[in-house]
């Protein structure tokens, strides 16, 4: 088995057609033993470094170093083909060979395999459960077939580096998840440098050992996933996660002063503008009993329901000052795990949880 | 922590890899292009090159002429083939009569005839001792031809004819590809909005089908140009009549090729014509639902008068000449074979194979060389190698003949002062100048259609074949040739079929006294022999028929949404009109 092929890039930058920098300055070193996800919106970059590593981009600025080989080093002119790079490519539409049944699909990477090899691809074949497929041509597998049969072309040939391009994004949800722990399960055996492109942060969350945050072009966080959920490094990763709360303020003494309380802000400058985000999830609502006013008034700021969503697992609550007309006021949103309809209009208390609340400077 | 370290990194580069310098696809592509073009800079070359004051007689006593009567021809055969076409078109799409599923195929058979073919054909037909004058004469008891007029099938009026009735299913096709892609959603509209069918069709119709019209009238005319068997027959002196009689009786080849530059500034005209006529407008779908069309029911007399409409372009066009020929060649075939038939079929034959696998080859390779690098340059390369479809053959053929001959030259000049061996015309006058003046102008008839079938095959295709260690070559034979089996089978057919129907270029290059099937019917049908040399035009017809098979299943499929969504257009060489972005 493979012993770790990292994959290296060094000051990576990459345009289109004279267009502005994809790819700004990366610089970044793929683990063997860690399933790394980059992660960022459609149109960040994250694909572009996906092919340049593949080789099916040519490399404009920087180094690309897979395990102890320079495989591409723009200023030296040097371009390693894909086919001599030793990784391996899922592709977000799979990009099955329609001519080729499946098992020729999954031995298309391999020339002369040995007695064993074709064995370990048999047993593989075995374990995603297409084996009595494997003379079937893929227009009749499933989506989730035929992600499988992607996976395992890719595979076979034993790349040092697995590439993989929104592999799962084709798939539905029900299927989604059942698709992602299999690939882990399979690729957890292979101690093989997994690169994966997502737009999808639960995704991330779920798969990775590490995640790199890209936003135009460049990496703006990486760590594990409750490093980047925990603590992320600025507002663009913080409100990846979903819809934030946003508030202002200035920055006065290391905190910011709101209507919803004082948060620290300790890294701050004094006197600049701050901006506050707080996470849905990190607002606890009580409803207030019905009772002398003051009774609870230590334990939450007071304020009063505008309207209520229910998801299902969670609801969504929208929260507004009392007495303010709700088109005054931008609503509160709070995440309230489980089945929470309070009657619109009904007074609430809400605490907020300093873990869920970010603050970074205001541009 | 895996933050990068970049003092690890000068231990990490123990195997340097290759530079990549030569490539192999690159350097191909700008080769073929170099030498696909070398005929028309030729002949751009020599008109340009001060030489005699033949030029400014030409222009005094003939050029004048040929000018009129070229641009005679063209908008004869350009305002016939739009009313048929377009008639056509609009009937078989959107109405419903008889015989309506039948036309819709049949009415591109023409296609299959050449002009002078047909031309021959007519004249055998209309001319005075010919049967329609005959039983005219009988029935009315006139005895001469003073007795009655009759209009004279060998003038710039019946060469309009001639090509007419070949040439409007280049617009047809295209016209109905049109129609067909057109959602009727918005021809519901316009209906609703109170337009009549009438109007409907000349405000919505018509104008969304304009760019594609356009092109099946520039291809058409541009055929027109090329022609030589009609013109040089009815004795019409356009353009390239005009270059073959310069060339062949006044025996002045700057001359022949002065007048090449004037016809290629039509062929520029008509491209700069195509271009205006589709300013500001793409090809889009107009809406992205499509429903079975509704067609307008057409009852009674307006259903026949429909059958009609579309019966007697595939009668005239297609199934009289074609009767006639079938006739001849069965009373006469014994003799035919006695007279090299069979020698001039091999000819053909070999001939049009030879560069029909010529074309293939090359035409991948260029269009897979784009795909790996689908740099502005290298399409631009492409898109000059493509050029030699729009000129029309008698111009190629000038420039092959000038070309072949300064390297024949060269070569023999190269060899007697190197080893005192004349090495004589190794290319000029030899199978190999035909095939390569036919590669010329056919290339883009291969390219275009391979390079159509290629966008089938997805890009990450590509990156899936070379991520598991393919090389570009590999890719292309593994991944991509199975795909594209069906693509390389009809850019074969159209290029075989081409070359066998091909007569100027045919005649300027072949060596001497060799004879193809076309220059034989030519020969035997202007010395007034056309019955003898039937079952040869009867051969170049049942040829022509095998592209009319693969063309109408194309535009089959052709509708949105179908199975398999092709555009009918991308696989005709429209695409040479197609801005290089």
């Amino acid at each position: 088995m493979n012993t770790g092929t990292r994959l290296l890039f060094e000051h990576v930058s990459h345009a289109y057609d004279n267009g502005p920098d994809v790819v700004r300055d990366v610089s970044y070193t793929v683990e063997p033993d860690a399933f790394t996800c980059l992660l960022g919106p459609s149109g960040c970059g994250k694909t572009t470094l996906l092919r340049l590593a593949a080789g099916l981009e040519t490399l404009q600025r920087g180094r690309i170093v897979i395990g102890d080989r320079l495989v591409a080093d723009a200023q030296a002119r040097i371009q390693t083909p894909p086919e001599r790079r030793g990784i391996g490519m899922v592709f977000q539409d799979y990009a099955l060979f329609p001519h080729l049944t499946i098992l020729e699909n999954i031995t298309f990477g391999l020339d002369r395999p040995t007695p064993e090899h074709v064995r370990w691809v048999r047993d593989l074949l075995d374990r995603i459960g297409l084996t009595e497929l494997k003379d079937s041509y893929p227009h009749v597998l499933s989506g989730g077939q035929q992600q499988r049969v992607a996976l395992l072309r890719a595979i076979a040939p034993r790349p040092g580096v697995l590439l993989l391009d929104e592999p799962f994004s084709d798939l539905d949800v029900t299927l989604r998840a059942q698709v992602r722990e299999d690939t882990l399960r399979i690729l957890r055996d292979l101690n093989i440098a997994s690169l994966m492109v997502t737009h999808d942060p639960e995704e991330a969350m779920y798969m990775a050992d590490r995640i790199l945050v890209m936003e135009n072009g460049r990496i703006v966080q990486s760590g594990t996933p409750e490093q980047t959920y925990c603590r992320p490094a600025n507002a663009y990763v913080a409100a990846l996660f979903g819809p934030v709360n946003r508030l202002r303020g200035m920055v006065d003494h290391g905190q910011v002063e709101t209507p919803l309380g004082r948060f620290p802000a300790p890294h701050l400058e004094n006197g600049t503008p701050a901006l506050i985000f707080i996470r849905p999830e990190g607002i606890a609502v009580r409803v207030c009993r019905t009772g002398p006013e003051g009774h609870d008034a230590q334990n939450g700021i007071p304020m009063q329901v505008l309207q209520v969503n229910l998801l299902g697992r969670s609801s969504h609550v929208h929260l507004g000052a009392i007495g303010a007309p709700p088109s005054d006021t931008v609503p509160l949103l709070a995440r309230v795990h489980g089945v929470f309809v309070p009657e619109k209009g009904s007074k609430v208390q809400i605490r907020i949880d300093a873990a869920h609340v970010f603050v970074f400077a205001a541009e | 922590m895996s933050e990068h370290h970049p003092q690890d990194e000068e231990t990490a580069l123990a195997s340097k890899p290759r530079r990549s310098s030569f490539n192999p696809w690159q350097t191909g592509t700008f080769l073929i292009a170099a030498l696909i073009a070398l005929p028309l800079v030729t002949v751009l070359g020599i008109a340009l090159s001060p030489s005699d004051d033949m030029w400014r007689h030409l222009a005094t006593t003939v050029l004048p002429h040929y000018i009129a009567t070229t641009l005679g021809l063209m908008i004869g055969v350009g305002a016939g083939i739009f009313i048929i076409g377009v008639g056509t078109a609009w009937l078989t799409t959107m109405c419903r009569f008889p015989g309506r599923r039948i036309f819709q195929w049949a009415l591109l058979l023409p296609l299959a005839v050449p002009a002078y073919v047909i031309a021959y054909v007519y004249t055998d037909v209309l001319e005075y001792a010919g049967p329609v004058q005959g039983l005219l004469r009988d029935l009315f008891g006139w005895t001469s031809a003073q007795d009655y007029r009759f209009p004279e099938i060998r003038s710039l009026g019946g060469a309009i004819s001639m090509m007419t009735l070949v040439l409007y299913p280049y617009v047809y096709l295209l016209a109905r590809a049109a129609f067909l892609e057109q959602s009727v959603c918005c021809l519901e509209v316009s209906r609703t909005l109170g337009r009549g069918p009438w109007r409907s069709f000349f405000t919505v119709a018509l104008p969304l089908a304009r760019p594609a019209i356009v092109i099946g009238l520039t291809l058409a005319l541009m055929e027109t140009l090329n022609d030589f068997g009609t013109v040089d027959f009815f004795a019409v002196s356009t353009f390239t009549a005009g270059i073959y009689d310069v060339w062949f009786n006044m025996n002045n080849r700057a001359g022949a090729a002065q007048l090449a530059v004037v016809l290629l500034t039509f062929v520029l005209m008509l491209i700069a014509a195509e271009r205006w006529a589709r300013r500001g407008q793409r090809y889009h779908h107009t809406s992205t639902k499509y429903r079975e069309l509704p067609g307008y029911r057409l009852r009674g007399g307006r259903g026949g008068l429909a059958f009609l409409a579309c019966l007697s372009p595939v009668v005239l066009g297609f199934a009289l000449p074609f009767g006639v020929l079938v006739n001849y060649a069965l009373d006469h075939y014994e003799q035919a074979l006695s007279d090299n038939f069979l020698l001039y079929a091999w000819h053909s034959l070999t001939l049009s194979s030879l560069c029909a696998g010529a074309a293939v080859l090359i035409g991948l390779f260029m269009a897979y060389s784009v795909r790996l690098d689908p740099r502005r340059f290298i399409k631009a390369a492409t898109r000059f190698a493509s050029i030699g479809y729009a000129v029309p053959g008698a111009v190629l053929a000038i420039g092959t003949v000038i070309a072949l001959a300064a390297i024949d030259h060269a070569l023999d000049d190269f060899s007697m002062n190197l080893f005192g061996i004349s090495t004589g015309l190794l290319f000029s006058g030899t199978i190999v100048a035909v095939v390569f003046g036919y590669l010329v102008r056919f290339l883009a008839l291969s390219f275009g259609t391979i390079e159509a079938g290629l966008t089938k095959v997805t890009a990450n295709m590509d990156g899936a074949a070379r991520t598991l260690g393919k090389s570009p070559g590999a890719t292309l034979r593994r991944v991509h040739f199975p795909l594209i089996k069906t693509s390389i089978l009809t850019a074969a057919i159209l290029v075989f079929v081409d070359c066998m129907k091909e007569l100027p270029m045919t005649i300027l290059l072949r060596p001497f006294n060799y004879e193809t099937l076309a220059t034989y019917v030519h020969q035997f049908a202007s010395d007034g022999l056309l019955e003898e040399s039937a079952l040869g035009a009867v051969s170049i017809v049942a040829a022509g028929i095998l592209p009319v098979i693969v063309l109408s299943r194309t535009i089959a499929q052709s509708r949105p949404g179908s199975e398999q969504t092709r555009e009918p257009h991308k696989r005709t060489p429209a695409l040479l009109l197609e801005t290089p972005t």
